[in-house]
C-alpha cells in the first residue's frame, strides 16, 4: 500500500497570474480513501492530476511512500484516474477498453484475456466483453471505467467526480461498489467531489479546497461539528453562525449568553457561536435556551425545519417529525443550545 | 401548392444545371471516348480509345506520375497536418501570428501559388539568382531542379503548401473537440506519449481526415493548372494529356482524349466508393 504526501504543492498555469494551487501540504495514509472537496474551479482535479503527474509541480513535492516523484512520467507512477464522464475509447469495446492498460503494458495475451475476464465479473459485467462502449449505460459505462483502471492494479486510485454524471439511484450503486473495491484492493484512493453528502458517505478523511488551499482535512465529523471557519460551516450546510464574545466558559452573543464547554480552542474576545441546526432542540426553560419567535415552519417528511429569531438573530432548527410538539410559525417557544455541541470560531 | 410540388420546384434549378451540364457533359464525353462523333463521320461505337490508351506508354508514364504525385501529396499533407495541429494545440508564443501564417494559404489560388514557386524557385527563379550572388553556386544552373523536375517536387509542394493549412484546421477542430482527457488517461492507464498517439489520438483523429484526404487525393489527381505550369511537357499528369490531347488540331485524338478524362472520372470514382466503405467499417466500430 503507497501512502501520498504533498508538500508546499503550488501550481500556476501558464498565463495565469493566479495560483490554482497554493501551499498545499497534505498527507494520506496507506490504503485510506480521501475525498478532496470543494466548489468548481476550486483545484481539486489540477491536485488529482499532479498526484497523476499529467500536470507539471510548479513548485513543492508530490511523494509516494516518502519517494519524491515529480519527475516520474504519468505512465511510470502505477496511479491510475478515471474521468467523471467515463472516457471509454469509443472505436474499442468493452473488453478493449478494460485491457487497454494491459496491453500497452504488452502483457501476454492468455493473461490480458483472463484478468479482463475477472475484473468484468467483479464489477458486475461478465458478458459484457463484446459489447460496444454506445451500448452501455451510465452505470455500467462508469463500471468499465472503473474495471479498465483496477486491471493494472495501481498502488493509487484517483477518481474525477466518480458520481456526478449518475441518477440519484445509481449513485448509492456506484458508492457501494467504490467502498468494496477499495475494501478489496486495498488500493490508497483520493476522489474528487463538490458534493459534501457525497464526500463524507465515502471518505475516510476529506480535504476541503478553497481557492487553490486546503482550508481544513479532518474527518468528516470534525466539518460538521468543528468547522475551522464560518465558509466552511456553511459549506456543511450550517446557517447557525452567531456573533459573541467569550469569556472564559461562557459566550454572550445577541440571543442570550450560553455555557460552551471548557477546552475549546478559541481564546477569550470576540468568536463566532456555530451549533449545527439538528444540535439545537425545542424545549421548556432551561439552562443555555432561550425564547424565539417561529418565523417559518418547513415539513419536510422526516425531520421538520423551523426558522426563528431571538433579538435579530435567525436560527435554523432540523427536529424529527415525529418527535415535535404541535408549534407553529408565530408561536414563541424554548430553544436549547446544549453545551457539548457548541463550537467556537475565533473572530 | 402541394409539399411536392414545392420541394420539386426548389430543387429544380440546382439539379437542372447539374444535369445538362454535368452529367450532359459526362454523356456526351462517354460517346465520343467510345468514338461516337457524328460531326466527323464516326457513328460506330468501339473501344479503340480505350485500347490504345492502355497501350501508349505515354498514358501509362502519365498514369505513374499522376498517381505518385497524389498518393505522395496526400500522405505528406496528412502527416504533416497532424503534426502541425498537435503543435498549435500547444500554448507558444507568437502562437497568433504563427496561425495566421499558417492558414493564409487557405485563401490563395492554387495558380498564384504555382506562379510563385515558379518564380522563386525555377533555375532562373529568385531563389538561384541569390544563391549565385551570395556566391553558394558558382552558375544558376547548379540550382536544385525543384520545378519541372522529373518526380513533380514543384507541384507535390504547391500542394502541399494549400492542403496542409486546410486538413491542418480540421485536424485541430478535432483535437480541440476532443480535449487532454483522453490521453492524459490513456498515460495514466500506462501508455507512453508515443502510444497515446498511436492508440488514443490517431484512431480518433482518422475517421475525421479521411473525407478531407480523399478530397485531396481527388483534387491532386484532376488537377491541371499546377502541373500545367511546373510540370515536365514529357510525361506529363493525366489532365495535362488529356487537355493536350483535347486541343489536338487532329479530331481523330477527340476519343482518345475523352477516354482519357472517362478514365480520370471512373478512377476517383472508385476511389471515393472505397473511402466510404472503409468509412462506413470505421463507423461501424464506433
Amino acid at each position: 500500500m503507497t501512502s501520498i504526501t504533498l508538500r508546499k504543492l503550488c501550481k500556476t498555469y501558464e498565463g495565469s497570474k493566479h495560483p490554482a494551487v497554493e501551499n498545499f501540504d497534505l498527507e494520506i495514509e496507506p490504503g485510506e480513501l480521501v475525498a478532496f472537496l470543494g466548489p468548481s474551479g476550486c483545484g481539486k482535479t489540477t491536485t488529482l492530476k499532479m498526484i497523476a503527474g499529467l500536470h507539471s509541480v510548479t513548485r513543492g513535492d508530490v511523494l509516494f511512500n516518502g519517494v519524491r516523484v515529480n519527475d516520474i512520467k504519468p505512465e511510470r507512477r502505477e496511479v491510475v484516474m478515471v474521468y467523471q464522464n467515463y472516457l471509454l475509447f469509443p472505436y474499442m469495446n468493452v473488453a478493449e477498453n478494460v485491457g487497454f492498460g494491459l496491453r500497452m503494458r504488452k502483457t501476454p495475451k492468455d493473461e490480458t484475456d483472463r484478468r479482463v475476464a475477472e475484473i468484468l465479473k467483479l464489477v458486475q459485467l461478465e458478458g459484457y466483453g463484446h459489447r460496444s462502449s454506445a451500448q452501455l449505460s451510465g452505470g455500467q459505462k462508469q463500471r468499465v471505467a472503473l474495471a479498465r483502471a483496477l486491471v493494472i492494479r495501481p498502488k493509487i486510485l484517483l477518481l474525477d467526480e466518480p458520481l456526478a454524471n449518475l441518477d440519484a439511484h445509481l449513485r448509492d450503486e456506484m458508492r457501494d461498489l467504490i467502498l468494496d473495491i477499495h475494501k478489496k484492493f486495498e488500493v490508497t484512493t483520493v476522489f474528487v467531489t463538490h458534493d459534501q453528502e457525497e464526500a463524507v458517505l465515502l471518505a475516510d478523511r476529506i480535504a476541503l479546497i478553497f481557492d487553490g488551499k486546503l482550508v481544513q482535512y479532518s474527518h468528516s465529523k470534525d466539518f460538521y461539528e468543528k468547522p475551522a471557519s464560518e465558509r466552511i460551516s456553511r459549506f456543511f450546510g450550517n446557517g447557525n453562525i452567531i456573533e459573541g464574545t467569550k469569556a472564559g466558559t461562557t459566550v454572550t452573543t445577541g440571543s442570550g449568553a450560553f455555557q460552551v464547554r471548557p477546552g475549546l480552542p478559541a481564546a477569550d474576545g470576540p468568536v463566532q457561536l456555530v451549533i449545527r441546526p439538528e444540535s439545537i432542540r425545542l424545549s421548556r426553560e432551561e439552562s443555555n435556551s432561550f425564547k424565539a419567535l417561529i418565523l417559518k415552519k418547513i415539513y419536510m417528511g422526516t425531520y421538520t425545519r423551523y426558522c426563528f429569531e431571538a433579538d435579530g438573530h435567525i436560527w435554523d432548527t432540523t427536529t424529527e417529525s415525529n418527535e415535535i410538539p404541535g408549534y407553529e410559525a408565530g408561536d414563541s417557544a424554548w430553544f436549547t443550545l446544549p453545551q457539548d455541541k457548541i463550537w467556537l470560531i475565533e473572530r | 401548392m402541394t409539399k411536392r410540388t414545392t420541394i420539386v420546384l426548389l430543387l429544380f434549378p440546382t439539379i437542372s444545371v447539374l444535369v445538362l451540364l454535368f452529367l450532359g457533359g459526362l454523356a456526351m464525353g462517354l460517346m465520343q471516348s467510345f468514338g461516337y462523333m457524328p460531326l466527323i463521320g464516326m457513328n460506330d461505337f468501339n473501344i479503340d480509345a480505350y485500347g490504345s490508351l492502355f497501350g501508349d506508354q505515354e498514358f501509362l508514364l502519365s498514369l505513374a506520375l499522376t498517381l505518385w504525385i497524389s498518393i505522395s501529396s496526400t500522405l505528406l499533407t496528412m502527416v504533416l497536418a497532424i503534426i502541425t495541429a498537435l503543435a498549435f494545440r500547444k500554448t507558444f508564443s507568437g502562437k497568433r501570428i504563427a496561425n495566421f501564417l499558417y492558414q493564409f494559404p487557405i485563401t490563395i489560388p492554387h495558380i498564384v501559388i504555382a506562379v510563385g514557386t515558379l518564380l522563386v524557385f525555377s533555375q532562373s527563379g529568385m531563389a538561384a539568382r541569390f544563391a549565385h550572388q551570395a556566391g553558394l553556386i558558382a552558375d544558376q544552373n547548379q540550382f536544385p531542379v525543384v520545378v519541372s523536375d522529373k518526380l513533380g517536387l514543384g507541384i507535390i509542394y504547391v500542394y502541399l503548401w494549400k492542403q496542409i493549412p486546410f486538413v491542418g484546421v480540421i485536424v485541430l477542430s478535432i483535437l480541440q473537440a476532443m480535449g487532454n482527457n483522453y490521453e492524459e488517461l490513456a498515460r495514466s492507464l500506462g501508455a507512453s506519449k508515443w502510444q497515446a498517439f498511436r492508440h488514443v489520438l490517431l484512431p480518433t483523429i482518422i475517421p475525421g481526415i479521411l473525407p478531407a484526404s480523399i478530397i485531396c487525393f481527388s483534387f491532386t489527381f484532376g488537377s491541371y493548372e499546377v502541373p500545367f505550369l511546373l510540370g515536365r511537357p514529357y510525361p506529363t499528369v493525366i489532365s495535362v494529356l488529356a487537355m493536350r490531347l483535347y486541343q489536338d488540331v487532329d479530331l481523330n485524338a477527340r476519343p482518345q482524349a475523352m477516354a482519357t478524362a472517362v478514365f480520370m472520372a471512373a478512377f476517383i470514382s472508385i476511389m471515393v466508393v472505397l473511402y466510404k466503405r472503409l468509412l462506413g467499417k470505421m463507423s461501424g466500430r464506433r
